[in-house]
């Protein structure tokens, strides 16, 4: 089981990588050339004296380590973590604006990231346990080819098959704008969000299933190769049996792990892909919050999205123990 | 995997003692290396998927080296009609603007490889220095390296780059410097691990203690068996360099005066390629990326499987 000792270093590990983190994130802003006030100042064409004042408004004369102390005080010690006010949503503080949006992006990854998981799982052990025959041949060549295609690729192939040629699913948004529903818990809403979430799901689907395929295929293989599997077929137990209740459990471990690291991998996809179907998710906010130069609010975004996946990561690197015995720290 | 067939089995067998061999004979451990290197190529070459790999990585090579001979139209160029479908002409159609998509494929062939190429590279060297840097020297710079690793492991690779590729502007080379900038870690971290079980087996002990200085031992001894690692992972860093400078030229972050594939991608978009039968137009570049993607896995993971012991049982 987990010694006291693994605990310690991994919980350390956590908040070491949590506190360089906020660092990092103190310091893009920053590293970069041009400052916000500057470019309000020259956008509105404000004279000199507005840049400084505005400059002193947003505490950006005093020294670094005056605005560092400010800005760690302001993030930990208060709940909701206080990033300030929004620019491009002005007056709306950077957390709010974070959280409206957020959402979206966890329903679709969480979506996404189930079926993905599911769908790999499935066509892994299925081409394991038909090795050597078409059906291996086809879902290895697939899932190689798949394994590297850019996900809004994939998002404009769906909006062309299924938006143009056969027009079944909607192309853009997360939900009908001409309607306006009195409650979120209508059958004919969910539906309808249903209907706008399948092209952006099926395209990260499409995209990051071959992962889970090709890992799962290799550990079935090596799996269906021990003893225990001999020895069950030798019993007599019948074929389904052995594929889903001695081996493909087994083989299942990393796959539990992987799903986890891939987190940060697909919330990048989830952005790109939020991008084509103009999804309100948070990738579509961080990319405008971009073009606008909206610093606090890409700054709260990765605070975000750093911090779940320093969870998550968190909690894998102990799930793997609970999962398999056999792993000891 | 399963592409290890009879071949590369005889040769696995034989290869320890081959190395032992070398070492007897003339007592030069680099020798044995470069022995070593040779099998490694032939058994790579040997696997059929490997082969396809090379070749189809090759074409591409082919195909962006030689773009201002082969390709029948200036990419930029205004040809003629708009949304053209393929034809001779035009083999994959004209886009909103009227402009030889064919001729932007083969372009964009160099420019997408091309920040491939030079990622991959500099994520190799940025990731070896630091892994050796890491497993060579003491505690705290190893645990600060390591650190730094997981730092930018853990914040998600395409908002980041996302990020500072807007604030640095539209240049292939800012393209370039921010994918190799967030890239190194895995590399770094993978070669830290590697060095470190290298560190560990008998003929490091036996340069010790025969007077290497720790140079030596980094340089001449657990670099060269690490090459083969690198050079792996570096042809997989390829395809991740690619697919980069596509989502950021996707986004309109790319270089305006470069047509990458990403660019062709982007044009189509916003050229709504998708409400005009544009459908070569939208195929071809991502089709052509998965390719590469394709060729670099293929032959990457054989590599990998041969030049790695741990992955060889299966």
């Amino acid at each position: 089981m987990i010694s006291a000792r693994y605990i310690i270093r991994r919980t350390i590990n956590a908040f070491v990588t949590y506190a360089a983190a906020l660092a990092l994130i103190f310091a893009i802003p920053r590293l970069i050339p041009g400052s916000p006030e500057e470019l309000m100042a020259s956008s509105y064409r404000l004279p000199g004296e507005v840049a400084a004042e505005l400059r002193h408004r947003f505490g950006l004369d005093q020294p670094l380590t005056t605005q560092f102390v400010k800005y760690i005080s302001n993030v930990i010690l208060r709940f909701p973590p206080d990033f300030g006010i929004s620019y491009s949503y002005y007056p709306a503080p950077v957390w709010q604006v974070v959280t409206t949006y957020l959402p979206w992006t966890l329903f679709l990854l969480i979506l996404s990231s189930v079926v993905t998981a599911a769908l790999g799982l499935l066509l892994g052990v299925l081409s394991a346990w038909k090795r050597g025959s078409v059906v291996e041949t086809l879902v290895s060549g697939v899932s190689m080819f798949l394994l590297s295609t850019p996900y809004f690729w994939i998002a404009m192939i769906l909006i062309m098959v299924f938006g143009v040629y056969l027009p079944i699913f909607p192309v853009a948004g997360a939900y009908s704008s001409t309607v306006i529903y009195d409650t979120p818990f209508r059958l004919d809403y969910i539906c309808d969000v249903l209907a706008h979430a399948a092209l952006p799901v099926m395209s990260l689907v499409i995209s990051s299933f071959a992962a889970y395929t090709i890992i799962m295929r290799d550990n079935m293989v090596s799996t269906l190769g021990e003893d225990y599997i001999t020895t069950a077929m030798a019993k007599g137990v019948k074929t389904r049996s052995i594929i889903w209740r001695h081996a493909a459990r087994n083989a299942m471990l990393p796959v539990v792990t992987l799903f986890i690291l891939r987190l940060g991998t697909i919330l990048g996809g989830a952005i790109v892909t939020e991008a084509v179907f103009s999804y309100p998710g948070v990738g579509s906010l961080l990319f405008n919050a971009i073009l606008n130069q909206d610093y606090p609010v890409v700054q709260g975004f990765f605070y975000v999205i750093t911090g779940m996946v320093i969870i998550a990561n968190y909690v894998a690197d102990f799930l793997y123990v609970f999962m398999d015995p056999r792993v000891k720290y | 995997m399963r592409f290890v067939k009879t071949p590369l089995r005889a040769l696995l067998r034989k290869d320890d003692a081959a190395v032992r061999q070398d070492t007897d004979e003339d007592h030069s451990l680099v020798g044995g290396i470069r022995h070593r290197w040779m099998e490694i190529a032939i058994a790579v070459m040997h696997e059929k998927r490997a082969a396809a790999g090379l070749a189809i990585l090759l074409a591409f090579v082919l195909m962006g080296t030689l773009a201002p001979f082969i390709s029948p139209y200036d990419p930029f160029r205004l040809l003629g009609k708009p949304y053209l479908q393929p034809s001779l002409q035009h083999l994959l159609g004209t886009d909103s603007l009227g402009r030889d998509v064919f001729s932007q494929i083969i372009w964009g062939a160099r420019v997408s490889l091309f920040v491939g190429g030079v990622v991959a590279i500099s994520v190799a060297t940025i990731g070896v220095t630091v892994g050796l840097l890491s497993a060579t020297s003491h505690t705290i710079v190893d645990e600060i390296l390591m650190r730094l690793c997981d730092i930018l492991i853990i914040i998600p690779k395409l908002p980041l780059t996302i990020f500072v590729a807007a604030m640095l502007g539209r240049g292939i080379w800012n393209i370039i410097a921010v994918l190799a900038a967030f890239g190194w870690p895995q590399m770094a971290r993978m070669v830290r691990s590697e060095a470190l079980s290298i560190k560990q087996r008998p003929y490091v002990d036996a340069a010790r203690m025969s007077g290497a200085g720790q140079l030596r031992i980094t340089f001449q001894i657990i670099l060269p068996n690490l090459l083969p690692l690198v050079i792996a992972n570096a042809i997989l860093a390829v395809i991740s360099g690619v697919i980069s400078e596509a989502s950021l030229s996707f986004l309109g972050l790319g270089d305006p005066s470069q047509m990458s594939w990403g660019t062709v991608i982007y044009f189509s978009m916003i050229g709504g390629a998708i409400y005009n039968g544009g459908w070569a137009w939208v195929a071809a570049p991502g089709f052509c990326i998965s390719l590469i993607g394709l060729g670099t896995t293929f032959l990457g993971s054989t590599i990998n499987v041969i030049s790695n012991p741990r992955l060889r049982r299966r």
